[in-house]
């Protein structure tokens, strides 16, 4: 018995939504399922899909969104918002596309969101899409947020105090997501620009020269 | 671009010489050239020519070459240079990001030959070829051409800086890819359930699913189960308020199917007469009541008025109808139609 108790269907599962597994005789593991079945099932209305699919991706989602706001709350919060708003947005999924992809892409703009509005009483986070050189000279850089830690000390908290976290909260923003989507989640150049909704040549820019700011600001820590 | 009359610049044909175009910008020029004998041609030409290039062999030059150049450069001049920023930024930070910005951003980015290195530094002085930040970055993500890979893996082999420089690079990489996966709080799954609705998504996701045929006949059923009474009291009220009329109408039949003096077709007569004369006597009621009345009056003049109005006005006034009836429709749509997807939930953590 599947530890969700729910009834499998008999046979091979479906890959489309029309014909999503119905309920059957054998227990249903929906480990074992692919993404977009686990997504037919929830749009069915079993809650136990909903919770497949966090447990498969709170992890990376909210591990992109700590390392873009740099705090664990924020980005709890900014998680949550990504997955009830995909889960709501349900029905608009298109299966032809990856799932994860898709909540990716939800959570970043979320995250590209909140980071904007947050800027507006700062400093603007944006120079250009396509920065030049005398961009990146004068461009501003995201605030790391000082204390503010809940009671609650998270691991998350803990760990972006590393260097390389700390050089990674000092990229701009679109190069920050894109090398994390890259080297953290290990996303093809393909998949980054899906999420990010670029051209595929601008991500490889952005993950170019995020790098060789990275590499430049761990080399600067180092010295 | 398949069109024999529209031709690629010359550096995009370069490009695809080099193989430095993306594939699908690459299916597309090439879609040009089988079309192009001009274009073809120029292609060729940069094959040919980036080909002998790639063969030149490399000469060192002499000893003393790094420093007659170092003599002529103005090392401090330079540093100034590369620190003061361009025109266009100055005057942005000048002037503010919503003059120059949208000139800046209108500016085509600049495009740097390929080989030529853009992050000023130098691995070795004096030596003209040495690998790029970038190529160093692809060839360890493994997207460089099997022949490039081979030409770089030579290149590695007799180059020590470059082969620091590789293993620096290979370092970051270990270190960036080494980074965990972090997690949020343990309650976060029950915490997103707690707002999620799952009915509202499958019935929404059903929904646009169905066809139009069958949401509208969902819609109607939905409808009529609302009218439908809900409790014991309902259905007798209703049921009261639907016998009474039949129970009079089956009270005509037969009183007029027992009196031998009244048939059906003088029943008929006699009540088409009275509703012809009720539907008169309503009609000239209601045409002296609406015909007499101040409010009347007041329509009148409003349409007067909006006859003689300007068609600005008119406009204004068609649109800020359109607007009323439009919220009202949305107003009846949600209340009657759409599952709320918003609020506080049932789901419950499963256990």
């Amino acid at each position: 018995m599947s530890p969700s108790g729910e009834p499998v269907p008999t046979g091979v599962v479906p890959p489309t939504f029309a014909a999503a597994p119905d309920a059957g005789v054998l227990p249903l593991d929906y480990a074992t399922l692919d993404d977009r079945d686990v997504v037919a099932l929830a749009c069915k209305g079993r809650e136990t899909a909903f919770r497949e699919l966090l447990s498969r991706y709170e992890r990376p989602v909210f591990s992109l969104v700590v390392r873009m706001v740099r705090d664990a709350t924020l980005a709890e919060d900014l998680a949550q918002e990504a997955f009830i708003k995909a889960f709501h947005a349900l029905g608009s999924y298109d299966p032809s596309y990856k799932f994860s992809s898709w909540l990716f892409k939800i959570a970043n703009n979320l995250t590209i969101d909140h980071l904007r509005k947050k800027q507006l009483d700062t400093v603007s986070i944006h120079g250009s899409s396509s920065p030049g050189r005398g961009e990146e000279d004068s461009r501003p850089r995201i605030a790391v947020p000082d204390g503010g830690e809940t009671p609650e000390d998270y691991t998350a908290n803990r760990e972006l105090g590393s260097q390389i976290e700390n050089a990674i909260g000092r990229l701009r923003p679109e190069y920050r997501t894109a090398v994390l989507l890259r080297h953290v989640e290990g996303r093809s150049y393909e998949e980054v620009a899906e999420i990010m909704e670029v051209p595929l040549g601008t991500v490889k820019t952005y993950i170019h020269r995020g790098r060789n700011e990275l590499k430049d600001l761990l080399a600067e820590v180092a010295a | 671009m398949s069109s024999p009359d529209f031709h690629p610049d010359s550096e995009r044909l370069e490009a695809r010489a080099a193989g430095e175009l993306a594939p699908h910008e690459a299916r597309v020029l090439d879609a040009h050239l089988r079309v192009c004998a001009r274009c073809r041609s120029e292609v060729e030409g940069w094959s040919l020519l980036l080909g002998e290039l790639r063969e030149l062999p490399d000469r060192p030059p002499a000893p003393d070459f790094a420093a007659r150049v170092m003599a002529r450069v103005d090392v401090e001049r330079v540093r100034q240079g590369a620190e003061r920023p361009p025109l266009l930024a100055r005057l942005t930070e000048r002037l503010g990001d919503p003059v120059f910005g949208v000139v800046r951003r209108l500016r085509p980015p600049r495009r740097l030959p390929a080989g030529i290195r853009t992050d000023g530094t130098t691995l070795q002085t004096g030596s003209p070829r040495h690998l790029t930040p970038t190529g160093i970055q692809d060839y360890l993500e493994g997207t460089l051409a099997a022949r490039t890979r081979s030409r770089v893996d030579a290149h590695l082999a007799t180059c020590t800086a470059c082969s620091a420089e590789m293993g620096s690079w290979s370092g970051f990489f270990r270190q960036i890819e080494a980074l965990p996966t972090l997690a949020p709080r343990n309650d976060f799954a029950d915490r997103v359930m707690a707002r999620v609705q799952v009915e509202a998504v499958a019935s929404a996701v059903a929904r646009q699913q169905r066809s139009p045929w069958e949401r509208a006949s969902q819609g109607l059923a939905r409808v009529t189960d609302r009218l439908l009474p809900t409790s014991r009291r309902g259905w007798i009220l209703a049921g009261g308020v639907t016998a009474a009329p039949t129970l009079g109408v089956v009270a005509v039949v037969a009183a007029v199917v027992l009196n031998p003096l009244v048939s059906f077709p003088d029943l008929f007569t006699f009540l088409r007469w009275r509703g012809v004369e009720a539907v008169g006597s309503l009609g000239r009621g209601v045409l002296a009541v609406v015909a007499e009345n101040p409010v009347t009056f007041a329509l009148f003049e409003l349409f007067a008025g909006v006859a003689q109005a300007s068609p600005l006005a008119l406009g204004g006034a068609f649109a800020l109808a359109v607007a009323l009836v439009g919220t009202a429709t949305l107003v009846v749509y949600r209340n009657l139609f759409a599952p709320s997807l918003t609020g506080e939930t049932h789901a419950q953590p499963t256990s």
